[in-house]
């Protein structure tokens, strides 16, 4: 390596490189599961937030808030689930200015196969212990950048 | 629900209701949102307009280089596979930060070389990058060694074209 970093900087620069490359890579496998079921992972991860949630809706700011995609292409996201028949939106009971949306039966059923799939087939090549590591360690950095706060 | 950080809830809601290895998963979203969080405060100093990471990964080892670097050559040392360096390489090129020229001693290679614009924005780059430890502030320098030693085998997965790349729709 050159001489602009000190041992400890480069050490950095590769934790941060490596760190890029790895969600990459783990996003292309889960990319790769999902493509049987017609769904990208940003799409699937908002029908487990709404299949998780008690009443199986909630409201698209919320949806940005929650989830990996931006909050900018939570609606392209949404038009999309809808046009599938996976989502539709719904007005809010008591204020109408929110715009929920709402998981359908066939929402429900994609996203339980969707995510048997990935329990039984995405294997990121580490063992349990080192995946709770990284995961640890993950939330330390999200800590300290105030990501975790923040949302 | 108690937990407010999305990730730390994905988990628990994974365990509830995933019959299955809840590590993998949980511990992919966590790389995801990881790399988004370094990737943005990163930006911040380093617009991507300028170079991104990928690029500056690329430029870094061509930099570092003692001899011009072919493609394949290039993708060894990074780990990669040439198809990912070969569009980063584009980009550059098209940035003016690197040339391709013919290897003199092999006139079928193309070789690699940083250009001085392409060295200033290493310098550039790595000096603004260095004032906010690359992103990781949150880690000290035995954990950011434990974290290469943690996901090397993530990715070693060099055969497949994925590793490094600009294509942000899962960033």
């Amino acid at each position: 390596m050159s001489d602009h970093l000190t041992s400890e900087q480069w050490t950095y620069f590769n934790a941060a490189s490596s760190l890029v490359r790895a969600a990459n890579i783990v996003a292309h496998q889960i990319d790769d599961l999902l493509k049987p079921h017609e769904l990208t992972f940003a799409r699937y991860e908002v029908l487990l937030l709404l299949s998780w949630s008690r009443r199986g809706r909630a409201g698209l700011t919320r949806i940005g808030d929650q989830l990996l995609v931006h909050q900018a292409s939570v609606t392209g996201v949404v038009d999309r689930l809808e046009a599938d028949g996976f989502v539709r939106r719904i007005g809010h009971d008591s204020d109408r200015r929110i715009t929920l949306a709402q998981i359908t039966n066939e929402g429900r059923l994609v996203s339980a196969l969707a995510t048997k799939t990935i329990a039984e087939n995405l294997d990121i090549g580490v063992s349990e212990d080192h995946a709770f590591e990284v995961f640890e360690l993950i939330q330390k950095l999200r800590l300290a950048s105030k990501d975790i706060q923040k949302i | 629900m108690g937990v407010s950080d999305p990730i730390q809830q994905g988990k628990i809601n994974w365990i509830q209701h995933a019959n299955g290895n809840v590590g993998p998963i949980s511990t992919a979203t966590a790389l995801i949102r990881g790399s988004q969080v370094i990737q943005a405060s990163s930006a911040a100093v380093v617009p991507p307009s300028e170079v991104t990471s990928a690029q500056l990964e690329v430029l870094v080892a061509l930099e570092s280089a003692e001899i011009p670097a072919s493609l394949t050559g290039l993708a060894r040392a990074l780990s990669l596979h040439p198809t990912t360096v070969a569009r980063t390489v584009n980009r550059l090129a098209r940035r003016g930060y690197a040339v391709r020229s013919q290897d003199p001693e092999d006139g079928r290679v193309a070789v690699l070389n940083i250009t001085p614009t392409g060295r200033s924005v290493v310098v550039r780059a790595l000096t603004q990058l260095k004032t906010i430890k690359f992103g990781l502030a949150g880690w000290d320098t035995d954990e950011a060694e434990r974290f290469i030693k943690l996901v090397a085998p993530i990715l070693d997965t060099s055969s497949s074209p994925t590793g490094l790349s600009d294509s942000s729709e899962v960033r």
